[in-house]
């Protein structure tokens, strides 16, 4: 046969696949769906799992959102001891407020923070979280596989307990949880309509001293806002597709922005002079053309208008940004690979600097410190896959790589201390960077220990036992040579994988020779070893009595071998 | 509306999801796993996944390569659970001095296809079965667009080999 250049391949490669793919026949019903999906809900009503899946943790890739943490730095009470584990350190103390040293040590966090446990939530979730301004920290909406996605809780800082708060009216969609400058918390809803016949998105205000929500507003258009972002003067600018609009907490209404120059943005960082820098994203175009963006603009809150500003040196998913202490914003996300990328913007010169980071990372997520250190979860793109966390020093301009063993799913709260809440799943715990005063709550018990992702089981080799020999079955005789290291356990069985007839004998020693007689169903069945022998290390050649030679493949795995004569 | 019900959690919506994307989950999954009634758990578990986790999705758009995503994850999670037990499959009749199971170049080049590794065939057939662009593979399989690229070229020079008329060497036969 000729062969072929490019395009016939690629032509005919399209043809094959479609004869073959094209004519598979699914047989799943919506029945058979609904047979299982019940089945797995008994599963979960009496065997919960908590914590974030690989899956659940892949799913989420699409989610955009920043987290934006602005701590305010306050002096911390002064501790009595307490029995430090590892990672804690005991700071001298400082003057006690007559400016008389005060004979009681503070134990703060040793170099590279602690975690340590506080009060289970309620109930599941993964995030939607902001601090309210007495610093409690308010988390709305549920983990994945739950479904009422419109109750909330109250997390206090000075007990480590969890209490529920008011739901909100309709369940949380679009835009998180946004404290506005009078204490209240705006956030976006999704009013159930009926199947079909669409929904509608809106908003609602929560109302920290009553513990109730009260609806708003919804933007113009009925679309839903994401990526907020509290201007100086109190409104707050939300994104949502290929344009903005500033929401007015005095006279609760929308307004649209001047016209963005591109669409798909994710991440959002007030500036010091109360502009606004959006930068990198993604989107679909023509909902199959995946794209990613290094556009930028600011946005001006005075004019109402946008200014496309330079590129990013990478086009980038941008996921977080966050302002730095000298006026520069941080940029974090996932470029092209995935892999983490990180940029900083200067708003006095108007330009990007890539900064490095370590390889082989993938980005998961972050959260700034009350010192505007940004700190970021990821994971490495390894098999298997390690969790990893990295600490960014806004001085310097420089990472860390830290040791603490947390893979960062969840939420991340900066609460007033300078500590940081994660929770994730019904656990909470805190997060102690190194300086900062150990809180006083009581013990509580340690959360289980992470683990992000799931390893994958290591499947145990199937017995070789003989399956249920059929009537009529037919008897096979071959030679089986095996040149691998390992004995290799030989068995029939059909598509499935279910046993249905017999090897004997059905174990080759390593480097042994062997006659095996296989018992076969009349209508067929496969021959399968266990382990892989690796490609040509198993020789199997027999004749079943039609003319011709006999080629037997060795498959899977990540290729064929076929036999070596 | 579709992505509507599923980030509600609406079962109703699985119906709709079979419909639309069932057949293109299950070609994928069949792909890479290499067995009808694997593929069909795959697409199974894919959807129900879909539904405990739609509350994820926020770009309408996103919804096929998302799902595709989850499918094809399923799919090559399977095969590293099954790349211990390996499939020994007798093939007929084969005259010596042609290579691979049969004479027949589309039979020939759909079983080169199928001894493709697992991800490189998830590649072939997101782009040349379901006429994806490379970005939008790259996606799905959570790889560079360059890494896609390379490992479609791979697997075209793959496949012009297995194409090619070159002899085989005769394989060592025992009669009864």
């Amino acid at each position: 046969m000729r062969e072929l250049d490019d395009t016939a391949l690629e032509r005919r490669l399209r043809e094959v696949l479609k004869d073959h793919l094209g004519a598979l026949p699914l047989d799943l019903t919506v029945d058979a769906l609904d047979r299982r999906r019940g089945a797995r809900n008994v599963e979960r009503r009496f065997g919960r799992r908590r914590g974030m899946t690989l899956l659940a943790a892949a799913a989420l890739f699409l989610v955009g959102g920043a987290l934006v943490g602005s701590g305010i730095l306050r002096v911390p009470p002064v501790l009595p001891t307490m029995p430090p584990p590892s990672g804690i350190a005991v700071a001298s103390p400082g003057p006690n407020q007559s400016g008389a040293p005060s004979a009681s040590p503070i134990a703060v966090a040793g170099p590279g923070g602690v975690w340590i446990p506080t009060g289970s939530m309620l109930t599941p979730r993964e995030e939607h979280s902001v601090r309210l301004l007495d610093g409690r920290v308010l988390v709305v909406g549920q983990s994945a596989g739950e479904f009422d996605p419109a109750t909330a809780e109250l997390y206090d800082p000075a007990s480590g307990t969890w209490s529920a708060t008011g739901s909100m009216l309709a369940p949380l969609y679009g835009l998180p949880p946004t404290l506005l400058l009078d204490g209240r918390v705006l956030v976006g809803d999704e009013v159930d309509g009926h199947y079909g016949q669409g929904d509608f998105f809106g908003h609602e205000l929560y109302d920290p001293t009553t513990g109730t929500w009260t609806a708003t507003s919804r933007m113009v258009g009925d679309v839903p806002g994401d990526t907020p972002t509290v201007l100086q003067d109190g409104r707050v600018l939300a994104l949502n597709g290929g344009g903005a609009q500033v929401y007015d907490p005095a006279s609760g209404t929308w307004t649209a922005t001047g016209k963005m120059n591109d669409r798909g943005y994710e991440t959002a960082a007030l500036l010091s002079d109360g502009k606004v820098l959006v930068a990198g994203g993604q989107g679909f175009r023509g909902g199959i053309d995946y794209y990613l963006l290094d556009s930028a603009q600011v946005y001006d809150p005075v004019t109402g208008s946008w200014t496309a500003i330079a590129n990013m040196h990478a086009k980038t998913r941008t996921a977080a940004a966050f302002l730095q202490p000298d006026g520069k914003v941080l940029v974090l996300g996932s470029a092209s690979g995935p892999s983490f990328h990180a940029e900083v913007y200067d708003p006095a010169t108007g330009t990007w600097t890539e900064l490095p980071v370590r390889p082989g990372i993938r980005y998961g997520t972050a959260t700034q410190l009350s010192d505007g250190a940004v700190l970021v979860f990821g994971v490495t793109d390894a098999e298997p896959a390690a969790c990893t966390a990295d600490l960014y020093d806004p001085h310097t301009a420089s990472w860390t790589a830290t040791s603490m063993l947390r893979c960062g799913g969840g939420s991340f709260t900066l609460l007033l201390d300078g500590t940081v809440l994660n929770a994730h799943g019904s656990s909470s715990e805190l997060y102690v960077p190194a300086g900062v005063a150990l809180p006083r709550l009581p013990a509580f018990p340690s959360p289980p220990p992470p683990v992000f992702p799931s390893p994958t089981p290591v499947p145990t080799p199937l017995p070789p036992a003989a399956g249920p020999v059929p009537p009529n079955a037919r008897s096979w005789t071959v030679t089986v040579d095996n040149g691998s290291s390992e004995p290799a356990a030989l068995f029939v069985a059909d598509d499935t994988l279910r046993l249905v007839g017999s090897a004997t004998p059905n174990v080759v020693p390593a480097g042994a020779t062997m006659e095996v007689t296989f018992l076969f169903p009349v209508d067929g069945g496969g021959i399968y070893v266990n382990p892989r022998p690796g490609d040509g290390a198993l020789v199997v050649a027999a004749d079943i009595g039609i003319p011709g030679k006999i080629v037997i493949g060795l498959l899977g795995g990540d290729g064929a071998g076929w036999l070596s004569p | 509306m579709t992505v509507q019900a599923l980030r509600r959690g609406r079962p109703e919506v699985l119906a709709d999801l079979l419909d639309r994307f069932g057949r293109d989950m299950q070609a994928v999954a069949y792909l890479i796993v290499r067995d009808r009634a694997a593929a069909e758990d795959i697409v199974a578990d894919s959807l129900l996944a879909a539904l405990d986790h739609g509350r994820s999705l926020r770009d309408n758009d996103a919804l096929r390569p998302w799902l595709l995503r989850i499918a094809t994850n399923k799919a090559l999670r399977f095969r590293q659970r099954a790349a211990r037990v390996v499939e020994l499959q007798v093939v007929e009749g084969v005259a010596a001095e042609h290579r691979g199971p049969t004479a027949d170049d589309s039979l020939t080049l759909w079983q080169a296809v199928r001894d493709l590794p697992p991800r490189m065939r998830a590649a072939i057939g997101l782009r040349y079965y379901l006429d994806l662009p490379v970005d939008t593979v790259a996606l799905v399989l959570d790889v560079s667009p360059n890494t896609v690229k390379t490992q479609l070229k791979s697997a075209l020079a793959h496949l012009r080999t297995a194409l090619a008329d070159e002899p085989m060497p005769v394989p060592e036969v025992r009669h009864a």
